[in-house]
């Protein structure tokens, strides 16, 4: 188990050096954000002080490596655009996005798993079809369109919720269930199918013969070992509630990581955008690496094999 | 036109006769508001949409109020950005936050203004100035009257510390500021000198024709430092038209009436304290979203709509929506400075006028107007149509959509038979820029000329404009204003940062002659020079002044006083007449 645990550290940080090393790359190919500081006419003087001074006008070995060390200290410099540190923009986000994240899981979960439930043991019912159409829905309904969806019958048409913006619980609702929508629904897929190849299992059989109560079997026996599937899914699902935020978060005003992200791509805002991926992406890599940890607990025969 | 997403499910809420009332109250409502037409598919219900060039005609309808008329009222308007700082001076050259609230809100007003009837530079902050003979120095006599939001008085200290700050870098203190909006002085300005507490002398490296033109931010000596730039930029304290209260990042920004803002500095600009008491602007940056929020009685204003909304909402009663002509005259910049083609090594056919000619007359700017944009939009001669010197028939010289002219004019040239080209496209930095830039390159590609659109970063095209290497075509805008002095230097003489053309000798001699005439009259008279030979060697595509749309619910009245405006005049939005 050691070993695994430290092969996915490994991996989960040589994974973080090459997100920074790209993020690192992307930034200095898209142009000298000098140009963007300075007014049209600045003078040749101006932007050569201004590049000094940021540290533009050292050899790119020499910026990747200050970068690297600076990156490794969380200081990804000053934002562009409001003078303040880019890390501290970002960090000022992450309670937004990290409530919508969680809400948006939770929403996820308590709509897929009685509904993956539901469906696998009224298998060909109209219960199932039901959940199989949902899912379908669910799955193919973009999020932005779900959104504005949203927003208009029950902002615009019915007045019970708020557009967007921030606010307490009732501004989170509708943006939580945009972006929880396509987790419910992949949940309940994957939960229905392996809920109906477990009961199919001997051990399951055997639960039945043995005259235990339906629900006893169902919840007790079958559901804990049709869950490990469903524990990898939510692990991946982080990484694409984060990428889903982007555009949540901006359909909806939320004033989360994602939307400061587009924000600052917008004008080119380097700073801020290295902080942003690194962070975002460091959740994603921690979240894998939770994953298979938790994975590993769940099922004790997983273990580390060099191919 | 297209339908958004609302419409589709919103027919129901509109009768014919709504649609007719529409039309009518916004009509009567402001005054000298123009009707005009959005391509609308209900012929019957002609949109209700004013226009900023029809009410900033009559400036009596537009003159400031008394202060009896002011009310308590809070308007809260939906925007589609947030601002980056709240230092007026630490805006970059380009990169984004919100003007109207870092400068005309927070930051406040400059030394002198401009009237918007004659366009002459009038008093402001300064009451009066004085240049010396050989124009290397300026000095300003200041009200005793201005102030700021936290009760200092606006004295010579507090101008030479906004230009050593700002533009020099020569603040002492000078903890956190970097580059900003007044770099553009750091080339002209040697150092200020404070006479008095309301005298103030700017001396000068060189003559600058355009001094006055240039906009200075006045800030706080005494507050800035004692709090910092950090603490400053995040609670900005300025003389601006609102006082700034509270923000919170990309969500709101809630800001009051500053009451000294006009009743001390008298009525020199038309500036005058905002009627509402108090506006609350929230932060919502989908177009869609906006719009939502003001159906849903959420919010009293949106601003940067799109076409198709604007024509939805100005078929609606319940709403206005006003067409704010914009200061940046569109192009599609031609790259002539390099000799030959970068990638086929052929000699550059943008060189030859003929071709820059016919690419201009192969464009139907009056379709991509009516169809893509909102229909007000003004064409584009190069400068903004207000500029000072802009030759009255420069409009009558227009390259007219005329394809078979165009391919005549290819033939002439030796290109009968076309040639590849790309088109540079900023992503995201223009509203409808890329529809307008598909059209643009099918219109090209009709008359021979193939070309492909290529999207770049806002930050590469900058950087590749100064090398030169954008080639051949970039979709952009120069800013417009006043004077377009600053503009010839860096957009049209060959020692510019954003030309890449061949040099023209002629026009950099008239530029150059241009920024050593102090001769209002004679240097009007050069700058038509320049742009009516600029214009009509075609050293762009030319296209449009942009418009900018804007809606409130029915509940507000608005009548313009700028000519041109970038974003809302906040200050003069008061509650409609019950």
């Amino acid at each position: 188990m050691a070993r695994f645990l430290l092969m996915r550290l490994v991996q989960s940080v040589f994974t973080l050096f090459l997100v920074l090393a790209v993020v690192f790359v992307i930034a200095r190919v898209a142009g000298d954000p000098v140009t963007l500081l300075v007014t049209f006419d600045a003078s040749q003087a101006d932007i050569d002080r201004l590049r000094e001074e940021l540290g533009l006008s050292d050899p790119l070995p020499q910026q990747f490596v200050r970068f690297m060390g600076d990156a490794l200290r969380g200081d990804f410099g000053t934002s562009f655009r409001t003078n303040r540190p880019a890390m501290n923009e970002v960090l000022e986000r992450v309670p937004a996005s990290a409530r919508l994240a969680g809400l948006s899981l939770a929403f996820s979960l308590a709509i897929s798993l009685p509904l993956g439930v539901l469906a696998a043991v009224s298998r060909g019912s109209v219960v199932d079809l039901f959940a199989r159409f949902l899912a379908l829905v669910g799955q193919a309904a973009p999020n932005f369109w779900l959104g504005l969806m949203l927003i208009f019958f029950f902002a615009v048409r019915l007045g019970w919720l708020p557009t967007g913006g921030r606010g307490g619980l009732d501004h989170m609702v509708l943006p939580a269930i945009a972006l929880g929508t396509a987790g419910a629904a992949s949940i309940t897929r994957l939960t229905r199918s392996a809920l109906l190849d477990v009961l199919n299992s001997d051990f399951v059989v055997m639960a039945r013969a043995k005259g235990l109560p339906r629900r006893t079997v169902i919840f007790k026996h079958a559901l804990r070992n049709a869950l490990i599937p469903v524990v990898t899914i939510l692990g991946l699902r982080i990484g694409t509630v984060i990428s889903g935020s982007v555009i949540v978060e901006t359909i909806f005003a939320w004033p989360g990581v994602g939307r400061l992200i587009i924000q600052a791509i917008n004008v080119s805002d380097f700073p801020v955008v290295q902080a942003a991926v690194t962070l975002t992406a460091s959740a994603v890599i921690l979240a894998n690496l939770l994953t298979d940890i938790a994975y590993m607990l769940v099922d004790p025969r997983i273990r580390y094999v060099r191919s | 036109m297209s339908e958004n997403y609302w419409s589709k499910f919103g027919h129901d809420r509109l009768s014919r006769r709504q649609a007719l009332r529409a039309a009518g109250v916004t009509g009567v409502g402001l005054a000298g508001a123009a009707l005009i037409g959005c391509g609308s598919s209900d012929e019957d219900a002609a949109p209700a949409v004013t226009q900023a060039t029809a009410a900033a005609g009559s400036t009596t309808a537009a003159a400031p109020a008394p202060v009896s008329q002011l009310t308590d009222a809070t308007l809260t308007s939906a925007i589609a950005s947030d601002i980056g700082s709240g230092d007026p001076q630490s805006l970059g050259g380009t990169g984004g936050g919100n003007w109207p609230n870092t400068s005309t809100h927070f930051g406040g007003s400059g030394l002198v203004s401009t009237d918007q009837e004659t366009r002459k530079i009038i008093p402001n902050v300064a009451t009066s100035w004085e240049e010396a003979p050989d124009h290397l120095s300026i000095v300003f006599k200041l009200r005793d009257n201005a102030y700021f939001h936290n009760g200092d008085q606006l004295t010579a200290e507090d101008v030479k510390f906004s230009m050593d700050r700002g533009a020099l870098g020569q603040a002492e203190y000078n903890l956190e500021y970097k580059g900003g909006h007044s770099s553009q002085y750091s080339a002209i300005v040697d150092h200020a000198e404070v006479i008095d507490d309301s005298t103030v002398k700017f001396v000068l490296k060189k003559p600058d024709v355009i001094f006055l033109n240039r906009g200075l931010f006045l800030v706080p000596k005494k507050h800035i430092e004692s709090v910092g730039d950090v603490a400053y930029a995040e609670h900005p304290v300025g003389g601006g038209v609102f006082q700034f209260v509270s923000r919170i990042p990309d969500s709101e920004i809630v800001s009051e009436r500053f009451d000294r803002f006009h009743a001390d500095f008298g009525d020199p600009t038309g500036y005058h304290p905002s009627y509402i008491k108090k506006l609350v602007q929230k932060v919502i940056p989908d177009n869609q979203a906006r719009f939502a929020a003001l159906q849903a009685g959420e919010v009293d204003l949106i601003d940067k709509i799109s076409p198709d909304i604007a024509g939805q909402l100005a078929k609606d009663d319940k709403f206005k929506v006003f067409n704010l002509p914009g200061t940046q005259p569109m192009h599609i910049h031609i790259n002539t400075a390099l000799e030959n083609d970068p990638e086929s090594g052929k000699p550059n056919p943008w060189r030859d006028k003929r071709v820059r000619m016919a690419a201009n007359l192969a464009v139907d700017l009056d379709g991509i107007i009516n169809n893509i944009l909102t229909g007000a939009e003004a064409l584009s001669f190069g400068s903004a149509s207000s500029s000072v010197g802009f030759p009255k028939d420069l409009p009558s010289k227009r390259w007219a959509y005329d394809v078979e002219a165009a391919k005549k004019l290819m033939a002439e040239a030796g290109y009968a038979d076309g040639f590849d080209a790309v088109l540079n496209l900023p992503v995201g930095r223009w509203p409808n820029s890329r529809q307008v830039s598909e059209v643009i390159a099918q219109s090209l590609t009709e008359i021979g000329i193939r070309t492909r659109i290529q999207e770049l970063q806002y930050q590469e095209v900058t950087t590749r404009f100064k090398d030169d290497s954008l080639y051949p075509l970039s979709f952009w805008g120069m800013a417009g204003g006043d004077d377009p002095g600053a503009n010839f230097r860096y957009g049209y003489h060959s020692a510019g940062n954003y030309t890449m053309s061949v040099p023209d000798p002629e026009v950099d001699a008239l530029i150059e002659k241009s920024e050593l005439e102090f001769d209002k009259a004679a240097r009007a008279e050069l700058l038509g020079q320049i742009m009516t030979k600029f214009y009509l060697d075609a050293q762009w595509i030319f296209l449009y002044e942009p418009v900018q749309q804007v809606a409130t619910t029915n509940k507000w009245d608005w009548t313009f006083w700028a000519k041109t405006l970038g974003d809302p005049e906040y200050w003069n939005i008061k509650p409609a007449k019950a």
